[in-house]
């Protein structure tokens, strides 16, 4: 049996790690994919 | 980038140019300049008009000291800050030592740091500079786009403040420039979402170029910006230190990675949509660009940026004029269409006035009715005259910068430089739109130690004193937090030693992400490989 500690810093880097791309997609298209005519793309 | 509706005004705008010039040269030609020069004085007027209201607001001071000197500490919000970095290995030392000096509750100031993992030289020089306790290294993963825009949006997608600033690699802001701006937010109401500080340069007396910079950006900032403010008109923020409600940041789609002034666009963006943007009494001093190449690329940066930002808000102009309102709508088009406008106009109309100089008067008079060239003359002396007078009256006075007062009689020629810029946007504006041109920073030779920092005593920035030299209470900040750093560069790559666990905030009642704790937007890496393991 195997005990581990999780803390906030754990949590934070799995949440960074596992929604990288929703992220970096979402930084990048964000406002495009909202309203397209708010976008200069 | 063009919608429909914009390509075919366009085209048909270009048509009748053509056609025009072809059946009826002379017409056109007359037609042609009349506009011009009817908008080249429409916006030299407007921009006087909104400078005269801006020197109005001079005595009245935003934020005052006491304002700033009553706030409870405990009362102060959660403060996100945003710096994004790239290729500024030189510099990002020296910026990690401007930010610890800022006057504010180490443990509610949460600060981004935003690195391309590409960028290892300038991870290197970050992990070695002891940042303190605060700072948190977030490195971007690789792939295109990499932009200031984008970073920050990530930048914002993991801020916990309640409000959030944006600083470049190399400013030194004021002091108490966050406590100012949590002021500001308190007295202009919800509606309120972004407050702009004003810009200076700590290395003006450079060379020509950033002398002339200098006087530019004290006229804009000083003055121009407090006027919109004053007249209720949108602001196109500025591409630093302008502070955000996180929230209404959120709300307003965040920043738009494919305009290359994101900034000036999110102020407009604000303004339409019926929010506010206001300015604040506090300086970030940056480094004014001292070769003209480099200060050519940063200006057609900007001047593309104001074009993609007109082109996108005119898409819907009725929309536009629906939810801003007409007044608001007339002043965005001349603010952020009447610059490039004048940069674009100036040699044709230059070039004018010097064959003009050359040929007898009988011939331009049987070319141009009087009044068209009346109104030629007017703008080449009066609005010339009063673009001058503006940048070396106040621009200079204000900041107390008298040796660049008969400098700024050179600014016909600084707007050649302009004008070149323009052109290198248009061009880019249409072969590589979204193209970022980087501004190189750390080339200035002057100490950074602000010894001809403007600092004027009219301006109402008495302070605690440059960021990071004055701030006793700062300064015992930061060497606590430095402290704390002692040794946390030292382990081995790819793994967390106990110390470096989060520390509990009670303040804050939630995790410090310190010197401690890596924040890593990429994929977990294996040991050995992770360039920003044992960076914090």
């Amino acid at each position: 049996m195997t005990l581990a500690v999780t803390t906030d810093w754990d949590i934070v880097q799995a949440l960074h790690a596992g929604y990288r791309d929703a992220v970096v997609e979402q930084a990048t298209l964000g406002l495009w994919r909202r309203d397209k005519a708010q976008s200069a793309r | 980038m063009l919608f429909p509706g914009q390509r075919v005004v366009m085209w048909l705008v270009g048509a009748a140019i053509v056609a025009g010039l072809v059946l009826a040269p002379r017409t056109t030609l007359i037609a042609l300049l009349a506009v011009v020069s009817l908008a080249f004085l429409v916006s030299v007027v407007f921009k006087f008009v909104v400078c005269m209201r801006g020197v109005r607001q001079e005595n009245h001071v935003q934020v005052t000291d006491e304002e700033v000197t009553a706030l409870d500490p405990a009362d102060l919000p959660v403060y996100t800050m945003l710096v994004p970095v790239f290729r500024e290995a030189n510099i990002v030392a020296q910026l990690i030592g401007n930010l610890g000096g800022l006057d504010y509750p180490a443990e509610k100031l949460e600060i981004l740091l935003l690195l391309e993992e590409s960028d290892t030289e300038t991870i290197e020089a970050a992990k070695a500079s002891n940042p303190p306790e605060n700072i948190t290294f977030l490195i971007m993963p690789p792939g295109q786009p990499q932009t200031k825009a984008k970073a920050c949006n990530v930048g914002l997608f993991l801020a916990r403040g309640e409000h959030l600033v944006i600083y470049d690699a190399e400013d030194k802001p004021d002091a108490d420039q966050l406590k100012k701006a949590v002021v500001a937010f308190r007295r202009g109401g919800d509606r309120l979402v972004c407050v702009q500080a004003a810009l200076n340069y700590w290395n003006a007396t450079d060379n020509w170029l950033t002398r002339m910079f200098t006087t530019e950006y004290s006229f804009w900032f000083d003055y121009m910006l407090p006027g919109l403010d004053r007249l209720r008109l949108p602001i196109p923020l500025g591409g630093t230190s302008n502070h955000v409600r996180t929230a209404a940041l959120r709300t307003l789609g965040r920043w738009d990675r494919f305009n290359v002034t994101e900034d000036a666009d999110l102020g407009i963006r604000a303004a339409a949509l019926g929010s506010t943007v206001g300015v604040v009494n506090s300086t970030t001093f940056e480094e004014a660009n001292r070769p003209p190449g480099n200060r050519v690329r940063q200006r057609s940066r900007w001047i593309k940026g104001y074009l993609q930002t007109l082109l996108v808000h005119l898409r819907h102009p009725l929309r536009l004029v629906r939810t801003a309102g007409l007044r608001q709508t007339l002043a965005f088009a001349l603010l952020i269409g009447g610059t490039p406008v004048t940069f674009l106009f100036t040699p044709p109309l230059y070039l004018l006035f010097i064959v003009s100089l050359l040929l007898p008067p009988t011939v331009l008079d049987g070319l141009f009715p009087g009044w068209v060239l009346w109104v030629s003359l007017f703008n080449l002396v009066i609005g010339n005259g009063l673009m001058i007078y503006v940048s070396m009256m106040m621009g200079a006075f204000k900041r107390r910068r008298y040796s660049l007062v008969l400098r700024a009689l050179l600014n016909p020629l600084y707007w050649i430089l302009h004008s070149i810029a323009s052109y290198k946007a248009v061009w880019q504006l249409i072969t590589k739109p979204h193209y970022w041109e980087k501004t190189l920073h750390g080339l200035s030779h002057a100490a950074a130690s602000h010894s001809d920092d403007g600092r004027g005593a009219g301006a109402g920035l008495r302070t605690a004193g440059p960021a990071g030299a004055s701030d006793s209470h700062s300064r015992r900040r930061s060497s606590r937090s430095a402290c704390g750093r002692a040794g946390a560069g030292s382990s081995p790559p790819g793994t967390r030693p106990s110390s470096r666990r989060p520390a509990r905030s009670p303040a804050a009642g939630r995790t410090c992400r310190g010197s401690g704790s890596p924040t890593r937007l990429c994929r977990p890496c294996s040991p050995g490989s992770c360039p920003a393991a044992g960076s914090r």
